[in-house]
């Protein structure tokens, strides 16, 4: 890896032949792995020392690790990373609503995990970034002091409603955003349940940036859970 | 279905009114003997169709009755003649001996039934641990064989590598199959509580899309526009969708065109996914949709992928077909609900 400094992840698992191939994993990758094998010990490791990503298994024999992402929330934001067993959708969504950056369903690959912790690095590194507010990727500029809004250096109108609806995707860009996130953000607390809304809206702003659902170049769904700009 | 046990008895006890009925509009006609033949003809219904008890009354009713409507002096309990009380012994005996024929009979044939049924299950279990048995054993055994040699000294670099991939590839094999039986139970033992909401079809495909591998394939989407949107568990249809893609890839020959589709259809939108393959053979279009059932050509498939599909079409309360392409290949279709129209602009335009 180009930095010399190694990243330290913190990881809570307890199952050994996970945190085994986890360790052989992130070492031969330039990160620095601490591990810890219950909940109690991980919330201990991350008050004594916040580590630069977490990886945290939702199935913890000790404690819920939904639990663990809202107390870290109340002094950190370092990315976390979920690592969840097929069919815990709800906890997913759950963590993602908590602060949770990105899952991963078990069983997966040394590839997906390095990804997946890659991705949420450079995120968290462009949130500290001065450039806030901007975002360009893929060929999409948008500008929010300016209101601009680019696709491949074309202005595209949009209402504020579609525009409050990118500017929330931008913020967490490379990040799903449940369903319950975006309507509550862009149409306000009583809109929660109205998910046609986002629907349609979603469809008016794929349309106007010239993005097709069936090939998504900017925003990609993620059935029953959100939407993730495409970073 | 056996009724509660007082209808049965008062089921029992309307027959004897509604024969005693019958006998007597005949009267005019018939000796006041032949009355006995329609209670006896009842009592086998009765029987029948309410067991041993309700039987055994309506011996006792349909005595009593004939007595009183038929044997002279009428209306009464009391007979002048011998043989009046010989037709009644011989009507309560014959009317007993029927009714436990009848009752005998009605029990072996559900004795039959039940033993069908059970073995029919037994026979779906069998299937089941021999398939699954098969399908987790051989995975396995790579995976074993692969990893302890592995464990050798001295393996040369390439033969690493390659032993690596395979059991990467066997696991991966291992959890597809898995998955895929624990989506059969769930669904099967109607554990899935659907998650509705409204999608556009074009969303779901675009994510399934993302999610299969086309390799030599190309996937050509045709899709309607303006598509109303359809109320269903985004999850759940991007996994029939999957699943179907993942099926067609298997079967269409290399380089050939996969083609998706949706079009609307009244109050419905109909999607199929179509492939050049070599089609489904004649008389297979509903069986394939079975668990356990592969096709010719197929050794990897857990034989699962489209009895999940139907599971999960059906908690839809929609319906999923397979036919052969008259240019060749095979389509599947299945059929989702549009939602209800909802309020027609959300606020803040």
């Amino acid at each position: 890896m180009a930095e010399t400094q190694k990243i330290s992840v913190l990881a809570i698992e307890d199952e050994p032949e996970i945190r085994k191939f986890l360790a052989a994993a992130l070492v031969s990758n330039g990160f620095s792995p601490a591990f810890a094998l219950t909940g109690r010990e991980g919330l201990a490791h991350l008050k004594a020392r916040v580590p630069e990503i977490l990886i945290l298994d939702l199935g913890l024999p000790d404690m819920d690790g939904l639990e663990i992402i809202k107390s870290l929330r109340g002094w950190s934001d370092i990315p976390v990373i979920i690592l969840s067993a097929r069919g815990q959708e709800q906890d997913k969504i759950a963590a993602l609503e908590l602060g949770a950056d990105d899952y991963l369903t078990k069983p997966f690959s040394t590839g997906e995990l390095l990804a997946r912790l890659k991705a949420a690095l450079r995120r968290a590194r462009r949130a500290v970034a001065p450039a806030a507010g901007t975002f360009t990727a893929h060929g999409l500029s948008f500008d929010a002091q300016n209101r601009a809004v680019k696709v491949d250096g074309n202005e595209i109108r949009l209402t504020p409603t579609e525009f409050r609806l990118l500017a929330l995707l931008v913020k967490h860009a490379g990040k799903i955003v449940t369903h319950k996130q975006l309507l509550q953000e862009v149409w306000g607390k009583s809109s929660a349940e109205n998910n046609h809304y986002l629907r349609i809206y979603t469809q008016h702003l794929r349309q106007k940036l010239g993005d097709d659902p069936l090939h998504p170049r900017f925003i990609i769904t993620a059935p029953g859970v959100g939407y993730k700009l495409n970073a | 279905m056996e009724k509660a046990l007082p209808s049965r008895y008062l089921g029992s006890a309307a027959v004897t009114v509604v024969a005693t009925l019958l006998a007597k509009a005949l009267s005019v006609v018939l000796n006041p003997t032949d009355a006995v033949m329609i209670y006896l003809a009842a009592s086998v219904f009765v029987a029948a169709r309410f067991g041993r008890g309700p039987s055994v009354l309506f011996s006792a009713l349909s005595c009593a009755s004939y007595n009183f409507f038929f044997v002279e002096p009428l209306y009464t309990f009391e007979m002048y003649n011998r043989s009046s009380w010989l037709t009644l012994l011989v009507m309560l005996i014959t009317s007993m001996v029927i009714s436990g024929q009848a009752i005998s009979l009605r029990r072996q044939e559900r004795l039959t039934r039940e033993s069908t049924v059970a073995a029919e299950n037994e026979r779906i279990k069998n299937l089941l641990l021999s398939s699954v048995s098969h399908d987790l054993r051989t995975p396995l055994a790579s995976i074993t064989g692969a990893s302890s040699s592995l464990m050798q000294d001295d393996m040369p670099e390439g033969t690493v590598k390659e032993l690596a991939r395979s059991i990467h590839q066997e696991a991966a094999r291992l959890s597809r199959i898995v998955s895929n039986l624990l989506d059969i139970t769930r669904i099967e033992s109607g554990a899935v509580a659907l998650n509705r909401q409204p999608y556009y079809i074009d969303e779901l495909i675009g994510a399934a899309l993302s999610q299969v591998p086309e390799g030599a394939h190309t996937v050509e989407t045709r899709v309607e526009k303006d598509l109303a949107l359809v109320y269903v568990d985004g999850l759940l249809i991007e996994q029939v969708l999957v699943n179907l893609l993942e099926n067609a890839v298997k079967y269409a020959p290399q380089n050939s065109a996969i083609t998706l589709t949706a079009v609307a259809r009244g109050d419905e939108i109909i999607v199929s996914v179509a492939d050049a393959g070599p089609g489904i053979a004649p008389g297979d279009e509903k069986r394939i949709f079975e668990k356990f059932t592969r096709r010719a050509r197929d050794k990897s498939g857990s034989g699962l992928g489209l009895a999940i599909c139907e599971g999960i079409i059906r908690a839809h309360q929609s319906r999923i077909w397979a036919e052969n392409r008259p240019e060749g290949g095979a389509r599947f279709s299945f059929t989702l609900p549009v939602a209800v129209k909802v309020s027609e602009e959300p606020p803040h335009g």
